[in-house]
């Protein structure tokens, strides 16, 4: 097709008054073309545009938006997975009762709770007699001391 | 509609999806998120489109609400940003607003982005996606003749944007 009659077409299409086969023959000439007249230059721009445009793909997006929950839930999925594990593994805990800790050592056995149990109160009542006798000690003193003050008055 | 169908449909639109919220919005990101966000819609409505005859103008009608509807949220924002804005916009309004296309195809973006709206999806639906009247007049509610006149004046302006270009 001659550049007179891409002229005319073009005029057309400015216009809006081309069909889609009127513009596929510009674009066709437009991409096709080698030597274009220099006053036709724009409309090669133009028509470039427009395909480079028409060739452009959508590539899938990363959901950026999600990263931090995957993430977030990833990591409470792994510590649930651990603690079921980690339960799996030590039954025997699970239904255990501490009924008291011996120098960090936990007692799990009852009888051996009461004997530490009794154990530990006799030594607090040993102390408690030892601790009351030297009150009594004192208070023998104060009573001496008021009644030589009595004295003196 | 099964999965397999929809994944068909979506593999043939999701393009065109994307090409046209990028000329509306100018931004490919933007773009990006209202191509999924119109794949999502369509995946939950996909019981409700037997009926639809027209799927893609349907997908592709969509896109432009929500591509129209994000437009005018960033206006709102800008808007209200504007009395903020404006200091900093005195200092940096010669890089910023001041057209200084590096080439032929940023002129031609610039031009067509300043286009109106409805000039803008026009164009873009014509020249760039190839449908028909018929189906531009399904799309945008528009008379075929309003489509005429609005495709000539978009075309007008890219041209004369070119044209005054290379006198310059």
């Amino acid at each position: 097709m001659n550049s007179n009659k891409i002229k005319i077409l073009l005029e057309k299409y400015f216009e809006g008054n081309t069909n889609l086969s009127e513009e596929q023959i510009l674009k066709a000439y437009f991409s096709k073309t080698e030597s274009i007249p220099q006053d036709l230059a724009y409309a090669k721009s133009f028509f470039n545009y427009l395909e480079d445009e028409k060739n452009i793909r959508y590539a899938e997006k990363k959901k950026k938006k999600y990263i931090g929950l995957w993430i977030s839930s990833i990591a409470a999925s792994l510590i649930l997975i651990g603690l079921i594990i980690f339960q799996n593994i030590n039954p025997a805990q699970e239904n255990t009762i501490v009924y008291a800790y011996v120098n960090g050592k936990a007692i799990t056995n009852k009888a051996e709770a009461m004997a530490y149990t009794r154990e530990a109160m006799a030594t607090v009542s040993k102390n408690l007699d030892k601790g009351t006798k030297h009150l009594n000690q004192l208070q023998q003193f104060n009573k001496v001391e008021q009644l030589i003050k009595k004295e003196r008055q | 509609m099964n999965k397999i169908e929809y994944q068909n449909i979506i593999d043939q639109l999701k393009h065109k999806v994307f090409r046209f919220a990028r000329t509306l919005l100018n931004n490919n990101t933007d773009a990006e998120d209202i191509t999924q966000d119109v794949m999502e819609k369509f995946w939950r409505q996909k019981d409700q489109l037997k009926d639809i005859n027209n799927i893609e103008s349907y997908v592709i009608q969509s896109t432009k609400h929500l591509c129209y509807d994000h437009l005018r949220r960033k206006m709102v924002i800008v808007k209200n940003n504007e009395s903020l804005m404006h200091t900093q916009n005195v200092s940096t309004n010669d890089d910023e607003n001041v057209e200084k296309p590096e080439d032929i195809k940023n002129i031609i973006r610039l031009a067509i982005n300043q286009l109106p709206e409805k000039q803008k999806t026009i164009m873009h639906l014509r020249d760039i996606e190839g449908y028909d009247f018929e189906e531009i007049a399904s799309i945008t509610n528009l008379e075929i003749n309003a489509i005429r006149v609005n495709l000539s004046r978009a075309r007008q302006s890219v041209r004369d944007a070119l044209i005054k270009n290379k006198s310059l």
